[in-house]
C-alpha cells in the first residue's frame, strides 16, 4: 500500500511537523532507501554524524525512529513516506536489515501476544457473580450520583436561573466534580458543559434549560434504569462515562462486514492534551452509518489512519445501543481503489429521509449529541454575513473555523454539492464535500 | 443563536424566577409536544421525589428535556437567506496541476519567502495559468497583507477567485471593484485620499487633461496635505499644458504644495519658471577663453533680485554651511533643470563637477544640483553619487543605483564584489533590489557573487582568529542572504548548492539558512521543469 501525498500529511500530529517532514523530501538526505510489502525503512542524515533509522510498517501504519522526537509520528517518518509517494522509484526492494527485520518481528510477536490474551481473557472462566455484583455496585453508585444531581438541580430551579452569581457557580463546579468521585463522570462533564455556557451570549437561559433538561431525563432515566431494555441501560452506561469493555464489544458486539466510505473525519482538541478523532464511515451495501472515536494524548498519532473520501473493506464491531452508531473497526482487508470509492457514494436521497434518521435516532437514544448527515445538491453560501448550508430554499448555520470555511467556499464555488457533516443540533460541521464523482473537492483538515 | 427560542419563551419566567416564587400555573404547548408536556403533571412521584427532592422545579426541567429532545427530533431548516452569491461562473484558465507542482506551489504561498512567492505567480500567469480552488483563500490572504503581491495575485485568481473575493469586505481589492480598464468615479467622489490619489493617476494615464481639470476644480476645497497629495498625481503624463496648473500651485499657502509643484516644474525646462531661473544663472556665469571648454566661471549673486519673491527663491532663510551669498546661488541653482547645465556649458555632469570644485561656489553648486538630482532624477547626474570622492548623505547611494542605467549599475556592483572592503551584505541587498519580481540575477553578476559567497561560507574563524571579525561579518551576511540568492541565481548556478562548503563550526541561523535554500531551489527546479 502506497500513501498518497494528501494522506500522509494527514497523518503528522500538526502542521509544523507535516512542514519538517517536507524539507526532509529530497533523496539526497536518505543515503538508504528501501521497501518491502509490509515496511518501508530508511536512513536520513540528521545533524549527528549516526543517521536516524526510520521504518513504518504499513499494516497500520506504525511508525519508528532513533530519532529523539517526541511527536509521533515524526519528521523522518512522514518524510520516509513522502519520499515513497513522490520518489518510490528511489526505494530498493529485498530483504530488510535487521533492525527492520527485528521491529517487524517483535511488532507480530507483540500484537499474537495481544490476541492471545484477549483470546484468554474471553476463555477465561470469570466470575458471573462477582461480576455481576461489581456491576451492581458500580450502578449502584451512579444512581446514587443521579439522585443528588436531580436534588441539586431541584435546588437551582427552585431559586431560579435568575439568582445564579458566582458564587452559586462555585457549587455547579463542586457538584460535577462530585459526578467524577462518584464514578458518573459523564454527568459531570455534561453539567460542566451546560455551566460553561450559563450568562455567555444571547440565549443563554434557553441554552441552559437544553442542557438541564436533558440531564434531568438523564436522572430520571438512571432512576427507573431496571425497567428498560439492555440497549437502553447501555446508552446510559454511555452517558454515565462508564466505558464499555472494547475486548467484549469486539467479541460480542453486533458484527457488520462491509465496504465502508469515509465520509468524514473530524479532530477536536480535547482538555488534558488529549486529541479527539471521529471517523464517520457509510457501508456501502448495508447502508449503516457507523462512528468510530478515538483518542491520542498530546500529539501522537493515531493507531489507525482514516482518509476522508476513501473506502475501505472491513469488518466493525458496534458497541450496544437503542440507536448504535458507535463501533469498532476489527479487520481491515484492504483499502479500495479510488474509482471504487466513489461508487459508494449514494448517488441521490431526498433530504427528508436524512433528517428522519436523525429523529429516530433522537428518539431512541435522547443523549446522541452528533448525528452524521449526508446532504445531496447542498450548497454553502454566505448570506447576511454568516455561513449556511443550503438546499433549496431551506437553510442550515454552519459551525466552521474560518480557514475551513472559506476554502470549502473556494472549492464548491456556491455550486451544489455532496456534502457530509455533523449536526449538533445547532449547526453543521462539514467535513467533506464532493462536486462531481470521484476525489472530494474539499476534506476537512486535522485540527 | 438558538434556533428555536420561540418555543421556550413560556417557560423562561418560572426557570428565571424561580419555583419557590413563581405561582401561575404551568405554562402550556399546543400539539403532541403540548400532550407530552402535560403528561408529566399525571406521572407517577419518582424515586427521587420519594427521596424527598421537589417535584415542581424537577418538573420544569423535565419540560425543558421534552422540549428539547422533541427540538433535536423535529429539527426544522431556517429558511433560506435572500442576498447570497450565485454560484461562480466556469473557470476558462486551466488550473496548476501535477502533484509536484501543487506541493510546490502549496508551499511556496504558506511557507516561502516573498521572492520565491513572486516568481511562481509571476510564471503561472506566463504560462496562462490559475491558482487551483483550493489554495485561493491562501492567496487573497497572502495579497490581503502584502500589498505588493496584489497585482501578482490577481491574473491567477481565475473566475472562482474573483468570486470569493467578492464574499468578504477585506479580500475586494480582488474582486474587480476597480476593474483594471475601467474608471470607477465612485472612487473619486466617496474614497480615501490613496484612492482618490490612485483614480486621479489612472485617468491621468490616459486623459491627462480631464484629470487636470478635475484636479483644478476640487483644489479649493481641500486641505494643504490633500492638495499636495493629489498634485503629485500629475507627474504621470507631464506635459507643457500642465505649465498654467503648476504656475498657480507653485503659489499655493501651503508650503509642501509649493515644494511639489516647483518639482515638477524642474521636469519642463521650457517652461516660464524654469527658463527665467536658468537665466538668473546664466546671468552671474561668464566665459574666459571660448576654446577651452571648461573655461567658465560663476559668481553668486550679490544682492537680492526684485522678482525673486514671486518665483519662490526665498532669500532670507539660511542654508547650513553657507555664507550668504552662496546660499542665494543654492537657492538659484535649486530652480534649475540639469540639462540646462549641460547644454549652456557643453560640460559633462562629471566635468562640471570638476569645474564646480575649481570655484569658490563649489558648495553651492553641489547642493543645488544635488537638490534637484533628488527631485527630478536624471541618470547621467546620479551616476556622480557614485563616485568615491563625492561625499554623499545618507541613502544617497542607493537612490542613485535605483536611477542609473542597469550597465553602471552592474559595473558598481562588480567593483564592489572584487573589493574586500565593500561589506557583502549590503552589495547583495543591492543586487536583490535590482531583481524585478520574476526575474534572476543578469548573468554577468552570477559567478563572482556566488564565488565571493562561497569564500565566506567556508572560511574557517576558528583556525584564523586574528581576523575572525572580517570574516564572521562575511559569514553570516552570506549565510543570511542565501534563501534570497536561492530565490535569485539562475538555478544553472546553484546546481551544486549541496556542495558549498560549510565552516567546520557553522552558526546554526546558517545551517537554517542552507536548508531553506534548498527547498527554495527544490521548488523552483519543479516550477522550470513543469512551466519551462
Amino acid at each position: 500500500m502506497t500513501l498518497t501525498v494528501e494522506e500522509v500529511i494527514a497523518l503528522a500530529p500538526d502542521d509544523a511537523s507535516a512542514k519538517s517532514a517536507r524539507g526532509l523530501v529530497a533523496p539526497a538526505k536518505w543515503p538508504l532507501l528501501g521497501a518491502s510489502d509490509v515496511a518501508v525503512w530508511g536512513e536520513c542524515q540528521g545533524s549527528g554524524s549516526k543517521p536516524y533509522q526510520t521504518q513504518v510498517d504499513l499494516a497500520g501504519p506504525a511508525f519508528r525512529c532513533s530519532c529523539p522526537s517526541r511527536k509521533f509520528p515524526c519528521k523522518h517518518g512522514l518524510a520516509l513516506l513522502l519520499l515513497q509517494a513522490e520518489h518510490g522509484g528511489r526505494f530498493v526492494g529485498g530483504e530488510p536489515p535487521a533492525w527492520v527485520a527485528e521491529w517487524l518481528a517483535s511488532r507480530g510477536q507483540r500484537a499474537q501476544k495481544k490476541e492471545e490474551k484477549q483470546a484468554d481473557k474471553a476463555a477465561a472462566p470469570v466470575d458471573p457473580q462477582a461480576a455481576a455484583r461489581r456491576e451492581s455496585q458500580r450502578w449502584g453508585r451512579i444512581e446514587g450520583a443521579a439522585l443528588d444531581l436531580q436534588r441539586f438541580l431541584a435546588d437551582q430551579l427552585a431559586r431560579g436561573l435568575g439568582s445564579l452569581d458566582p458564587a452559586a457557580l462555585k457549587t455547579w463546579a463542586t457538584m460535577a466534580a462530585r459526578m467524577v468521585d462518584a464514578q458518573a463522570p459523564g454527568l459531570g462533564a455534561r453539567l460542566q458543559d451546560v455551566l460553561a455556557g450559563v450568562r455567555q451570549g444571547e440565549h443563554w437561559p434557553e441554552r441552559t434549560l437544553h442542557g438541564l433538561g436533558v440531564l434531568q431525563l438523564a436522572c430520571d432515566a438512571i432512576g427507573r434504569r431496571e425497567s428498560l431494555t439492555p440497549a437502553q441501560q447501555a446508552d446510559l452506561r454511555t452517558l454515565a462515562g462508564w466505558p464499555h469493555d472494547q475486548a467484549e464489544v469486539s467479541a460480542s458486539g453486533e458484527r457488520v462486514a462491509d465496504r465502508w466510505l469515509v465520509l468524514g473525519v473530524a479532530t477536536q482538541d480535547r482538555p488534558n492534551k488529549l486529541t479527539e478523532r471521529r471517523v464517520w464511515l457509510l457501508g456501502a451495501r448495508s447502508a449503516r452509518v457507523a462512528w468510530l472515536l478515538d483518542h491520542a494524548f498530546a500529539g501522537r498519532g493515531f493507531e489507525q489512519a482514516w482518509f476522508a473520501g476513501s473506502a475501505v473493506d472491513a469488518t466493525l464491531a458496534f458497541f450496544p445501543g437503542a440507536s448504535p452508531l458507535r463501533a469498532l473497526a476489527l479487520e481491515r482487508d484492504a483499502v479500495v481503489s479510488a474509482d471504487a470509492a466513489a461508487e459508494c457514494l449514494p448517488k441521490a436521497s431526498s433530504s427528508d429521509t436524512a433528517w428522519q434518521r436523525v429523529a429516530e435516532r433522537v428518539a431512541a437514544c435522547p443523549w446522541a449529541v452528533l448525528h452524521p448527515l449526508l446532504l445531496h445538491d447542498a450548497v454553502v453560501e454566505i448570506a447576511d454575513g454568516r455561513p449556511w448550508v443550503c438546499q433549496g430554499a431551506s437553510a442550515w448555520p454552519v459551525r466552521a473555523s474560518d480557514t475551513e470555511l472559506w476554502r470549502l467556499l473556494a472549492c464548491t464555488g456556491g455550486a451544489p454539492a455532496t456534502l457530509a457533516a455533523e449536526w449538533d443540533g445547532q449547526a453543521l460541521r462539514p467535513l467533506t464535500a464532493w462536486t462531481s464523482a470521484g476525489a472530494p473537492a474539499w476534506i476537512k483538515e486535522a485540527a | 443563536m438558538m434556533r428555536d427560542a420561540a418555543a421556550w419563551s413560556p417557560l423562561l419566567p418560572v426557570a428565571m424566577v424561580g419555583t419557590e416564587r413563581h405561582a401561575a400555573p404551568p405554562p402550556q404547548w399546543p400539539g403532541p409536544v403540548g400532550a407530552a408536556i402535560a403528561a408529566l403533571a399525571d406521572a407517577a412521584p419518582t424515586a427521587a421525589e420519594a427521596a424527598g427532592v421537589a417535584r415542581a422545579p424537577s418538573d420544569v426541567l423535565r419540560t425543558a428535556g421534552v422540549l428539547a429532545v422533541c427540538g433535536l427530533a423535529g429539527t426544522r431548516a431556517l429558511p433560506r437567506v435572500p442576498g447570497a452569491s450565485p454560484a461562480a461562473g466556469a473557470d476558462t484558465l486551466p488550473a496548476v496541476d501535477g502533484a509536484a507542482l501543487l506541493q510546490a506551489l502549496d508551499w511556496t504561498l504558506a511557507d516561502g519567502p516573498h521572492r520565491l512567492k513572486q516568481e511562481f505567480l509571476v510564471r503561472l500567469a506566463r504560462g496562462g495559468l490559475r491558482l487551483p480552488h483550493a489554495l485561493l483563500p491562501t492567496a487573497l490572504e497572502l495579497a490581503r497583507s502584502t500589498i505588493a503581491l496584489r497585482a501578482l495575485v490577481q491574473p491567477v485568481l481565475g473566475e472562482r477567485g474573483v468570486w470569493l473575493a467578492r464574499q468578504r469586505d477585506d479580500w475586494r481589492f480582488a474582486a474587480g471593484v476597480v476593474a483594471v480598464d475601467e474608471l470607477d468615479p465612485r472612487q473619486w467622489d466617496h474614497g480615501t485620499l490613496e484612492q482618490r490619489a490612485a483614480f486621479l493617476a489612472a485617468e491621468r494615464a490616459r486623459e491627462p487633461r480631464a484629470a487636470r481639470e478635475r484636479l483644478g476644480a476640487t483644489l479649493s476645497e481641500l486641505p494643504a496635505k490633500e492638495r499636495a497629495e493629489l498634485a503629485r498625481g500629475l507627474a504621470v503624463g507631464l506635459g507643457p499644458d500642465d505649465e498654467p496648473l503648476l504656475d498657480q500651485l507653485r503659489g499655493d499657502r501651503g508650503q509642501e504644495v509649493r515644494s511639489v509643484a516647483l518639482a515638477l516644474l524642474l521636469r519642463l525646462p521650457d517652461a516660464a519658471h524654469p527658463r527665467r531661473a536658468a537665466a538668473r544663472i546664466a546671468a552671474l556665469m561668464s566665459r574666459g577663453d571660448p576654446l577651452a571648454p571648461a573655461d567658465w566661471a560663476i559668481d553668486a549673486p550679490s544682492e537680492v533680485g526684485t522678482d525673486w519673491k514671486a518665483d519662490q527663491i526665498e532669500p532670507d532663510l539660511p542654508v547650513a554651511k553657507l555664507g550668504q551669498r552662496a546660499a542665494w546661488l543654492y537657492r538659484l541653482v535649486c530652480q534649475v533643470p540639469l540639462p540646462w547645465w549641460t547644454a549652456h556649458t557643453g560640460l559633462t555632469p562629471r566635468e562640471l563637477l570638476a569645474w564646480s570644485r575649481r570655484t569658490d561656489w563649489a558648495d553651492a553648486l553641489w547642493l543645488g544640483w544635488r537638490d534637484v538630482l533628488m527631485r527630478a532624477p536624471r541618470a547621467d547626474w546620479a551616476e556622480l553619487l557614485l563616485q568615491d570622492d563625492v561625499q554623499g548623505m545618507p541613502g544617497d547611494r542607493d537612490f542613485a543605483l535605483a536611477v542609473v542605467s542597469p550597465a553602471v549599475r552592474e559595473q558598481w556592483i562588480l567593483r564592489e564584489l572584487a573589493s574586500p572592503e565593500a561589506l557583502l551584505q549590503r552589495t547583495l541587498v543591492t543586487v536583490f533590489s535590482g531583481c524585478e519580481p520574476g526575474e534572476t540575477i543578469p548573468a554577468a553578476l552570477c559567478a563572482p557573487i556566488v564565488q565571493r559567497v562561497r569564500r565566506a561560507l567556508a572560511h574557517d574563524a576558528a583556525a584564523d582568529p586574528g581576523v575572525s571579525n572580517v570574516h564572521l561579518v562575511e559569514q553570516v551576511g552570506a549565510g543570511h542572504a542565501l534563501p534570497d540568492l536561492c530565490c535569485t541565481l539562475p538555478l544553472t548556478f546553484l546546481a551544486d548548492f549541496d556542495a558549498w562548503a560549510e565552516s567546520p563550526g557553522e552558526w546554526p541561523a546558517i545551517a537554517r539558512a542552507r536548508h531553506a535554500g534548498r527547498q527554495i531551489i527544490q521548488a523552483r527546479r519543479v516550477l522550470a521543469s513543469r512551466l519551462a
